[in-house]
This record gives C-alpha cells, sequence and structure tokens, in this order.
C-alpha cells in the first residue's frame, strides 16, 4: 500500500541531513507505530509522505504510483486519501466541533460548494456518527477553543476520519496530553481504524504506548530505521538503544 | 558592579536621546523660551477666544459632521476588502509566487508613507476638488496600514492552523474561508475599528483640501475667525470620535470574547450551526450593506465628474515622470526639517506623557480626581486631528516651526498618554501593594517598582510612534509649519511637476526607511 524507498531529507539553514536513505514498505491494514527520540527523523518521514515537507530524493509510492514532487490537483488528489493528527491538534479554534470535523471533507468538495460550506446531508450525518463514537456529540456546536486537550486531539480524529482516508498518518498525537487523555486517544485511533480497514502510521514517544497499540514497531534513530519488527521483539535494551544510543 | 553598568547605561541612553533633541533643537533653530511660553499662551489664546461655544448655526454645520462619518465609513468598509486581499497576496501560504509577495508589498509600501493630505493633494491636481478625489485618498492611505496589519495577523495564524485544511487536500479557496477567515475574526475587528477611528479623523482632515465634511467648515470659521462657531464644531468632532470609541471598544469585547457553550439544539436535524446563528449570521449580511450604500448615498459622489477627468491622468502622469535632480539637497535637507520636528514633537510629548500617564493610571493614581481631569484632558486632545490643533495655534502665535513642534508635542502628548495609561495599567497590582507595605512613596513605587517593568512596551510605543510622528509633520507642512509638506505644498500650486516628483519620491523613500528601520530596531533592541 506504501513504499519508501532509499529516502533522504535534507535541509538548509541549518545544513542538516535528517533522513539518510529510508527503506519502508508498509502493507494494508497495519497499524505502524513509529518510535525515536526527539530529532530522530519521525516527524520528517511521516511529513514527506502527504508531501507536508518534499523529500529531497528517493522514492515514495502510494498504491504503486510515485508519489514525490507531485503538485497541483495530483497532490489535492493524494491528500484527500491520507488523514492525519496533528500534535497541536491545530483545530480552528473560533469554529465549532461541527464545522472542525466537516473541514476534513473540504477537500473533496467542488469549489463552488467548498468555499461556501455547503455539506451535504450524509455529510453532516457522517460528521455527527463520528462525533457519538468518539463521545463528542453534545459539544457538537461548542467552540473548538472550549474544549480540553484530549477533547481537542478526538475532534483531531474525526476530523481526519471525515475524509474516509485509505491512510492514516499521526505526528505524536499524545505527546501533550495527560495519561487518561492519551490512553482514550489511542483507543478510539485504534478502533476507529480497525472498523473501517485503515493503514496508519504513528509517531509517538512512548516506548509502553507503542508496544500496547502497535501491530508493528520501527525504531528510528538519527534518520536510519534500527528496529523493524513486531511489539513482541522490541526488547528493553533495544530500545535503549533507540533512545540513548547505548 | 551590575547596579553601577546599569545605572551608566541608562544615563548614557539618556544623555543620547538629550543630544539627538539638542541637535534638532539646533537645526530647527528653536527658541526653548518660546517654546516654553507657546503652550500657556496658546491655552490663554483658547479660552479667551474660543470660549463659550456659538450654537448659532449648528443646523447648517450638522450634514457636515455625517458626511465626515460616511466618509470614514465607506472608506474603511472599501479598504478592508482590498486590504484582505492585498494581504493574502503578500502571504506566502497563500500566494506561491515570491515576485508577487514583493510586488504587492512595495505598492502597499508605497501608499501608506504618503500621508493622507498630500494624496489629496496630488489627486485633487489631476481630478480637481471633489468628494471623490477625498474617498480615494482616504481608502489609498488606509488600505497601505491596513494591509500590513492584516498581513502580520494573517502570518501568524497560516504559520500552523492551516496546515490541517492543506493536509487534507483542500483547495486554497477552502482554506481561505474555513481555516484563515475564523481566526481572522480578532484581529480583523481589532484593526478595521481601529484604522475607522483614525479614518474619522483624516476625513476630517480631508476637507481643508475642499473634499467636504466638517474640516472644511473648522477652516472656514478660523479663517473669518469666527471661533466661537469652530469650537462648536470641535466639539461636535470631540463627540463623534469619542462615541466611535465607545461603540468599537463595545464591539471589541463582543466579539472577540471567548464564546460560551452553545444551548443544545431542540431539533432532531443535524446541523453545522444552531438556526439562530446562521439566521443571524445571514441577517448581519444585508444590514452591513444597508449601512454601507447609505454612506455611498449620502456621500452624493461626483463619479461623473471624476471619470470625465480620468483621461488627464496619463498626461499629467507623463509630466511626473520629469525630475528635477537640483531638487533633491533642497528637498532632503526639508525632510531633515520635518524629521527633526517630528523628533522633538515626539520626545518632548513623550516625555509629558511619561508624567500624565503615572498621574493617570488607575493603579497608582495618586489623587482621583486629577486622575480623572488627565484621562478626560487626553482623550479631547485626541479627538482633535492636529491638522486642527495647528490651525488654532496658527491663529494663536502666527506660523512658524514652533508652531509645528508645538502641535507635534500635543498630538504624541494625546496618542503616547493612552498608551502609557493602558501598559501600566496591565501590571500586576501585587508589585504596588508589595512596595507600598513597605512604606515606599509614589515616585518610590514609580521609578523603581513600574519604570523597569514597563520600560520595554513604552519604547515600542514610541517606536511605533515615530513614524506617525514624522507624517504628521510632514503633513502640518502643508498648511505652512515649514519641512518638505511646505514646499511641496509650494510645487503643487506653481504646477512645478518636477519638483513634485522630486519631493514625493524622497517622502517615499525615506520614510519606508524610517518604517524599515522601526520595525529593525523593534525586532532587534526591544
Amino acid at each position: 500500500m506504501l513504499e519508501i524507498r532509499n529516502l533522504v531529507k535534507s535541509f538548509t539553514h541549518p545544513d542538516i541531513e535528517v533522513l539518510h536513505g529510508v527503506d519502508l514498505t508498509v502493507k494494508a491494514g497495519e497499524f505502524v507505530v513509529v518510535i525515536g527520540p526527539s530529532g530522530s527523523g519521525k516527524t520528517t518521514l511521516i511529513r514527506c509522505i502527504n508531501q507536508l515537507i518534499t523529500a529531497t530524493s528517493g522514492e515514495i509510492y502510494f498504491e504503486g504510483s510515485p508519489i514525490n514532487g507531485i503538485k497541483g490537483a495530483k497532490l489535492r488528489k493524494l491528500r484527500t486519501q491520507i488523514g492525519m493528527i496533528f500534535q497541536d491538534y491545530n483545530l480552528i479554534y473560533r469554529s465549532n466541533v461541527m464545522q472542525n470535523v466537516l473541514h476534513g471533507r473540504l477537500g473533496q468538495m467542488d469549489t463552488f460548494r467548498s468555499a461556501l460550506g455547503l455539506y451535504s446531508a450524509e455529510d453532516l450525518k457522517a460528521a455527527h456518527e463520528l462525533l457519538v463514537a468518539v463521545g463528542l456529540e453534545e459539544f457538537m456546536h461548542n467552540k473548538a477553543q472550549t474544549l480540553s486537550g484530549g477533547q481537542m486531539q478526538r475532534v483531531g480524529i474525526c476530523r481526519a476520519m471525515m475524509q474516509n482516508p485509505k491512510l492514516l498518518l499521526a505526528d505524536e498525537p499524545i505527546s501533550s496530553l495527560d495519561p487518561a487523555s492519551a490512553r482514550i486517544v489511542l483507543d478510539q485511533i485504534k478502533s476507529l481504524t480497525k472498523a473501517r480497514g485503515l493503514t496508519s502510521i504513528i509517531n509517538l514517544h512512548q516506548v509502553d504506548f507503542a508496544k500496547a497499540y502497535a501491530s508493528r514497531i520501527i525504531g528510528l534513530r538519527l534518520g536510519e530505521i534500527v528496529f523493524d519488527g513486531p511489539p513482541s521483539e522490541l526488547t528493553d535494551s533495544m530500545a535503549d538503544y533507540i533512545y540513548t544510543g547505548a | 558592579m551590575y547596579e553601577k553598568q546599569m545605572r551608566v547605561k541608562f544615563w548614557g541612553n539618556v544623555l543620547f536621546v538629550a543630544a539627538i533633541v539638542a541637535v534638532c533643537f539646533f537645526y530647527l533653530q528653536l527658541d526653548p523660551l518660546r517654546l516654553l511660553t507657546a503652550a500657556p499662551n496658546f491655552a490663554q489664546y483658547v479660552a479667551v477666544n474660543f470660549f463659550p461655544p456659538s450654537f448659532a448655526n449648528i443646523q447648517f454645520h450638522l450634514p457636515a459632521v455625517l458626511h465626515t462619518v460616511a466618509f470614514a465609513l465607506v472608506s474603511t468598509a472599501v479598504a478592508t476588502v482590498l486590504s484582505f486581499i492585498a494581504a493574502l497576496l503578500m502571504s506566502d501560504v497563500i500566494m506561491p509566487y515570491a515576485w508577487v509577495r514583493w510586488l504587492v508589498r512595495f505598492i502597499m509600501a508605497f501608499m501608506r508613507n504618503i500621508p493622507v493630505i498630500i494624496w489629496v493633494q496630488l489627486m485633487v491636481f489631476i481630478f480637481g476638488i471633489g468628494s471623490m478625489v477625498g474617498l480615494i485618498a482616504l481608502i489609498l492611505a488606509t488600505t497601505g496600514f491596513l494591509s500590513r496589519s492584516y498581513s502580520n495577523s494573517i502570518d501568524e495564524i497560516a504559520a500552523k492552523r492551516l496546515e490541517p485544511l492543506r493536509a487534507s487536500g483542500a483547495g486554497v479557496f477552502a482554506v481561505i474561508r474555513h481555516g484563515l477567515l475564523p481566526e481572522f475574526v480578532p484581529s480583523w475587528v481589532n484593526w478595521t475599528l481601529f484604522t475607522f477611528e483614525l479614518s474619522i479623523r483624516a476625513s476630517a482632515v480631508l476637507g481643508m483640501v475642499g473634499a467636504g465634511g466638517i474640516g472644511v467648515v473648522i477652516q472656514t470659521q478660523l479663517s473669518l475667525r469666527r471661533f466661537n462657531e469652530a469650537t462648536t464644531l470641535i466639539l461636535m468632532l470631540i463627540l463623534i470620535v469619542l462615541l466611535t470609541e465607545f461603540v468599537t471598544g463595545y464591539l471589541r469585547r463582543k466579539v472577540i470574547a471567548p464564546a460560551t457553550a452553545g444551548k443544545p439544539d431542540k431539533s432532531t436535524k443535524i446541523r453545522v450551526m444552531p438556526l439562530r446563528m446562521q439566521v443571524f449570521r445571514w441577517g448581519l449580511l444585508p444590514v452591513v450593506m444597508a449601512v454601507f450604500l447609505f454612506g455611498l448615498w449620502y456621500l452624493q459622489l461626483d463619479v461623473a465628474r471624476f471619470v470625465n477627468r480620468l483621461s488627464n491622468a496619463p498626461r499629467v502622469l507623463r509630466l511626473l515622470m520629469d525630475v528635477n535632480v537640483d531638487m533633491i539637497l533642497p528637498g532632503l535637507q526639508q525632510f531633515m526639517v520635518s524629521f527633526a520636528m517630528g523628533v522633538v514633537g515626539l520626545v518632548l510629548g513623550g516625555l509629558l506623557a511619561l508624567v500624565l500617564a503615572f498621574l493617570a493610571a488607575d493603579n497608582i493614581a495618586p489623587w482621583r480626581p486629577l486622575a480623572i481631569a488627565i484621562k478626560t484632558f487626553v482623550s479631547i486632545v485626541r479627538a482633535v486631528p492636529s491638522l486642527v490643533i495647528i490651525l488654532m495655534i496658527v491663529a494663536a502665535i502666527g506660523l512658524g516651526y514652533t508652531t509645528g513642534v508645538v502641535g507635534l508635542i500635543i498630538s504624541s502628548m494625546g496618542y503616547l498618554t493612552k498608551a502609557f495609561i493602558a501598559s501600566i495599567e496591565e501590571q500586576d497590582k501585587n508589585i504596588i501593594t508589595a512596595m507600598r507595605s513597605t512604606g515606599a512613596k509614589w515616585g518610590q513605587i514609580v521609578i523603581h517598582g513600574l519604570l523597569p517593568a514597563v520600560a520595554t512596551s513604552f519604547l515600542a510605543w514610541v517606536a511605533i510612534r515615530l513614524e506617525t510622528s514624522v507624517a504628521e509633520s510632514i503633513t502640518l507642512g502643508i498648511v505652512g509649519a515649514g519641512g518638505i509638506g511646505t514646499m511641496l505644498s509650494r510645487a503643487i500650486r506653481q504646477i512645478d511637476y518636477p519638483t513634485i516628483t522630486v519631493l514625493i519620491l524622497i517622502i517615499v523613500l525615506c520614510m519606508m526607511l524610517l518604517e524599515w528601520g522601526v520595525s529593525w530596531v523593534r525586532r532587534v533592541v526591544l
């Protein structure tokens, strides 16, 4: 479903190479968790997939077709098939919860309808069902800025699901949350993606959470994959190596 | 040791500013004694000649007042739309082509760095006197200013909030409408209402060059020495400005206040937002349109004549392509005069404001009645456009640099006192309580407790004000206070195209340099 070959990304100012030739193949339905310390390239890797960052070299194939460097309408079409959940939720705070969820549909509506926000009845129904699923339906018409962090992230999940994506990306979705909210958020991501048969790639900081939720764990260290396997194979010493190099 | 270093640095800065002011004084050959006596003389003159107000012809003047409000209303409305489009074109999230962004930025900088009154003079020159000219000049200057403020706000939002929408494949219009606009509303309201207040003052000034409104009436009354009637008009102007401030303050609080939880909708139908909100939103549109159209209708714009004269424009523009190189040096010298007047006015007005602000801020004011008196005085002074103040000073003590500087001191004082008070009142009350509990006197609390805490924000206000002060100084030149404004005014009267071109270029370039310098200082030093 997703194939990454020899992906390199370097930034200018400051001049550093963040990813040094990453190879990764993800099969449909996998729940992949990427772990690694800050600066290991997790965020860069995930953002190269939906082209929020353009990789310097290498190839990315999404369902068989190359996507690195595509532009314009093709890029937007690709992005409609990839949902994303952000670390800081990135909701439109002054819009209400319903509007934020519906934003997930905008990319799949024509210019006229999307600019005016003319959502179809099915979209409204789907958005409502998602909010019921994450337990936020009573907050439907509250402004996003009035929610707690955990609630905001659950709106973020709904927004990504609203796209009906084939692939879900999540960039440290729980690192701004307390442990209880974090568990709720991960539970909901897991159950919603499973119910819809989605493929997921999640960046996480916490090894214990990764082991509890992942079907496959990728260990990223200094821009290279140093571990790739099921949670059961991730030993404590391996986890130490990923995080401290020792 | 550290304490001593700080003290040396502090007195070094004081000396530096004092030296600059001294140089400006010397350059303008100002007489400190004359400056000192100017204020009391002026106050006495006003007290004797301008009071009591005469309400004799008020019914003839009322339409002019409404005209002024309509000017501000229509120009702000149009400028808002233009500025938003310009700000989008200046944002690198929306506009992918760098050259377009820079071009628009340059045009906007050009527009805001020519003072309104010079825009008016230039356009009167091409199109003749008329309300259309005044309106367009006002729109140009306001758009230049607003687009910069909008673009700063948009950049802040775009940095983070818009990524999810782009990541889900939304098109650029959808990103603007659903991502940018909702987040932009608070700063939009803030800036737009702020410029509306400015426009009221500016449109009062427009009248002075025959564009209609209350300004022309005030000027007529002053030149006919019917001071008591002029007082009535100025009072009406003050009333409008204070009223606007009150209404905009209310709107600001209303719109920006974080929304409380929405009441659950009773109907079972799933809606994007509650029905009453949808109704309110769509209901607002016709109301706003109606107010705008009423203002437009009330202005009775001379569109036909304007369009007729439009054919003049290419000819005039061709003539303006000529440059009189001999005027570059004298022009720069006169700009320095305007600049020096602006600096002196700013520094002296700033010092006055410093004292007034500490006497008037709620949390530190030593004596309440005095605080109320100062606040009232300041809002009255702020309401009167500086050009009107200058005309009053001209009537009292005649023309010259002293007149200009006094006018600039008064307007800088008005602006900075209000800004300073706001900064002081933001300070934690506990600092003051803590110091008071040690038995510190008022002066000690101010110097050791508050001043260090507010110094940075005060300096930021002064830096922002510098641009305005110099722009005002140029504007004042138009009525004969000296500097490049006077020179330009003369060149326009003499229809001396090459000189006009040189002077305008000097003004724009120097003002851009100043704007750039101020933003550099704010970024690096503050």
